[in-house]
C-alpha cells in the first residue's frame, strides 16, 4: 500500500481527535490512540482549563471586575463599558459562587494573576473532571489498526496470513473497498481464535462513521 | 542483558544540543526498547505520547524484560496464552547538571495536563551523558509523593499550576546511585533505573487491573493536587484556611462538580448574546462537546 493510503486513513482519525502513530520497524500497521473518560468514553481534552477551587470550565471571557458584565477576549485592548475608573476586564471564573469571587484573600490572587484563567495564573487546572458526566478517571484508549485495502490486495486469506503474526486480541482491521464510492468496514479481534472472513457488504458508507464506532469499543 | 545498549556507536549523547537532541534520543530509546521485544511506535500528529511501545508478556509475570515474544504465543513457563500490553511513554532527556565528583541534578517539569490516570503511562526520563534510564509507571510516581517518603510534595505549589515547576530534587550521587533529595529526605529511585524499571513496565498488572489502579491514581492525584501548598504566595494561616476552603468546594462536593457545571452552561446559554457566544464558539471549537448552540 502507498505511504499516502495510509496518512489518508491517520488523517480521517485525526480530523476525529484521535491520535495517530506509525510503526518503526516496518510493520503493516499504525497504532490509535486517544484518552478518554473511563466511565462514559469523551474525549478527555487536557488542553481545557478548570478553576483550581471549583472546578468550573474556562469559557474563553473577560469579566469586569466591577459590574461582571462579559466580553469576548478577542479584543484584549477594550474597557467595560460600566464607566467605573477602576474596573478590569480579567479571565475570571464565570461561577459566581468561586471562592475566586467570593473570597477576599483568593479574590486578591485572582486579580493579581489578571483571572483564575490568564496565561499565567496559578488559580487553574488542566481538566480534572469529565465535561460530559463529571468523572475524574481517565485512561488511554488504543488499537493497533491494519488495513485491508482492494486497491492492493485481492485474497484476504493470503493477506490475514502475511498480518498474522502481529494481530493479536483487540486489534482492528479496516476494510476498504472501493466502488463508485468508497465503503468500509472493520473487525475488532475480540475473543480468542476468532475467525474472520471478508463481509459480503460493507456496514459504513463514510469513514466518519466507522471510526465513531471504533472509538466506542 | 545490560540496559541500555549502545545502540548508535557513531555518536554519544552530548552531541546534541537543547535544541536538536529530541528527535535522536527518541529514536535512541524507541530503539532499545525493540531491542527488548517491545514495538515501537511514533506520533504522526502533535500529542503528548512521545513513544507507544506494544509487547506481548506472561500475564503472570514470567517474562523478562529483554526476551524478544514477537514470534510467540505462549509463555515458556507456565503456557498461559500471552497479553498484549501498551505502555504510553513520556520522554524527557537532560544532561544531568553539577559536580560529577559529589553530585549532579536532573531537573524536569512537569505540569497538569501530563498527570493521567492511566497506570500505563510512563515517565522515561533520559540522563544522555550518563546513558541511563529512570523509568516510572504513573501510579508509581504518585505513590512515592502521596506516602510521604519522598519528602514534600510539589503538586500542590502554584508554580505546579502555573507549569513552571522545575523539579531538581532527583540527584545522581558520585558513587552512580539515583536519589531524590528533599530535605531530610534521601530516597532511592534505582528501583527504576535502566533493567529495574525496565522491569516494572513489563508488569502486565496495570492492564490486567487497570480499573483498579486507576482509581487508585486519581485517590492519589486528588490528594495531592488539592493539598494548598503556599510557596511564596501567602502566609501558613492562609495556607491552612485554602484547604480547609478546597476541602468543602472541591473534595466534598465532587458529585455536584458535573451539575454546577450544567447549571453555569445554562446560565450562559441563556444570558450572554449570539455575537459573544459566536466568538467563545471560536476558542472552544476543539471542545464539541461544551459548544455553545
Amino acid at each position: 500500500m502507498r505511504i499516502t493510503d495510509i496518512k489518508s486513513l491517520a488523517y480521517a482519525f485525526i480530523s476525529n481527535d484521535i491520535n495517530v502513530y506509525f510503526p518503526d520497524n516496518g510493520q503493516e500497521c499504525f497504532v490509535i490512540e486517544r484518552l478518554c473518560c473511563e466511565k462514559c468514553s469523551t474525549h478527555w481534552h487536557t488542553s481545557l482549563l478548570e478553576c483550581y477551587f471549583c472546578g468550573e470550565l474556562n469559557y474563553y471571557l473577560y469579566q469586569c471586575t466591577t459590574c461582571n458584565k462579559k466580553y469576548s477576549i478577542t479584543n484584549s485592548s477594550i474597557r467595560c463599558n460600566c464607566g467605573n475608573i477602576n474596573s478590569k476586564l480579567i479571565k475570571a471564573c464565570i461561577n459566581p459562587k468561586c471562592p475566586s469571587n467570593t473570597v477576599d484573600k483568593i479574590k486578591k490572587i485572582a486579580l493579581k494573576e489578571k483571572g483564575v484563567f490568564n496565561l499565567k495564573s496559578s488559580l487553574n487546572l488542566s481538566l480534572m473532571y469529565c465535561i460530559n458526566c463529571g468523572s475524574p478517571s481517565n485512561y488511554y484508549k488504543s488499537f493497533k489498526v491494519f488495513i485491508y485495502n482492494d486497491r492492493y490486495e485481492s485474497n484476504f486469506n493470503d493477506y490475514f496470513k502475511r498480518i498474522e503474526k502481529d494481530f493479536v486480541l483487540n486489534d482492528i482491521i479496516i476494510l476498504k473497498k472501493h466502488n463508485s464510492v468508497l465503503k468500509y468496514d472493520f473487525f475488532h479481534y475480540s475473543v480468542q481464535k476468532q475467525e474472520f472472513s471478508l463481509p459480503s457488504t460493507y456496514r459504513f458508507k463514510n469513514i466518519g462513521s466507522l471510526i465513531f464506532e471504533i472509538i466506542r469499543l | 542483558m545490560k540496559f541500555p545498549i549502545k545502540i548508535f556507536e557513531d555518536i554519544v549523547g552530548t552531541d546534541f544540543e537543547k535544541h536538536n537532541k529530541k528527535h535522536v534520543t527518541e529514536d535512541y530509546v524507541s530503539c532499545n526498547l525493540f531491542e527488548c521485544g517491545w514495538d515501537t511506535y511514533r506520533p504522526f500528529n502533535d500529542t503528548g505520547i512521545d513513544i507507544i511501545a506494544i509487547k506481548k508478556v506472561c500475564p503472570n509475570n514470567h517474562t523478562p524484560f529483554h526476551e524478544k515474544t514477537t514470534y510467540s504465543y505462549n509463555c515458556n513457563k507456565c503456557g498461559s496464552s500471552l497479553l498484549s500490553i501498551h505502555r504510553f511513554i513520556q520522554v524527557k532527556t537532560r544532561e544531568v547538571k553539577g559536580d560529577d565528583s559529589y553530585s549532579q541534578f536532573f531537573g524536569y517539569t512537569l505540569k497538569s495536563k501530563d498527570i493521567r490516570t492511566d497506570p500505563r503511562h510512563v515517565f522515561l526520563l533520559y540522563s544522555d551523558a550518563t546513558d541511563e534510564f529512570i523509568i516510572i509507571p504513573m501510579y508509581d510516581y504518585l505513590k512515592m509523593f502521596h506516602n510521604k517518603k519522598i519528602g514534600k510534595s510539589h503538586f500542590g505549589t502554584p508554580s505546579f499550576r502555573v507549569g513552571n515547576n522545575k523539579v531538581n530534587s532527583l540527584k545522581r550521587e558520585s558513587d552512580g546511585s539515583w536519589v531524590w533529595k528533599s530535605r531530610p529526605n534521601i530516597y532511592s529511585f534505582m528501583p527504576f533505573v535502566n533493567e529495574n524499571g525496565m522491569e516494572l513496565i513489563s508488569n502486565p498488572k496495570y492492564d490486567i487491573e487497570l480499573s483498579k489502579y486507576v482509581m487508585e491514581i486519581v485517590k492519589m492525584k486528588f490528594d495531592l493536587f488539592y493539598n494548598y501548598s503556599k510557596g511564596q504566595q501567602v502566609d501558613s494561616q492562609t495556607e491552612r484556611e485554602f484547604n480547609d476552603l478546597l476541602e468543602k468546594s472541591v473534595l466534598d462536593n465532587l458529585e455536584n462538580i458535573s451539575n454546577n457545571r450544567q447549571i453555569t452552561k445554562s446560565y450562559l446559554e441563556s444570558t450572554l448574546d449570539k455575537s459573544l457566544k459566536e466568538s467563545i464558539n471560536g476558542y472552544l471549537i476543539k471542545y464539541k462537546e461544551i459548544l455553545f448552540k
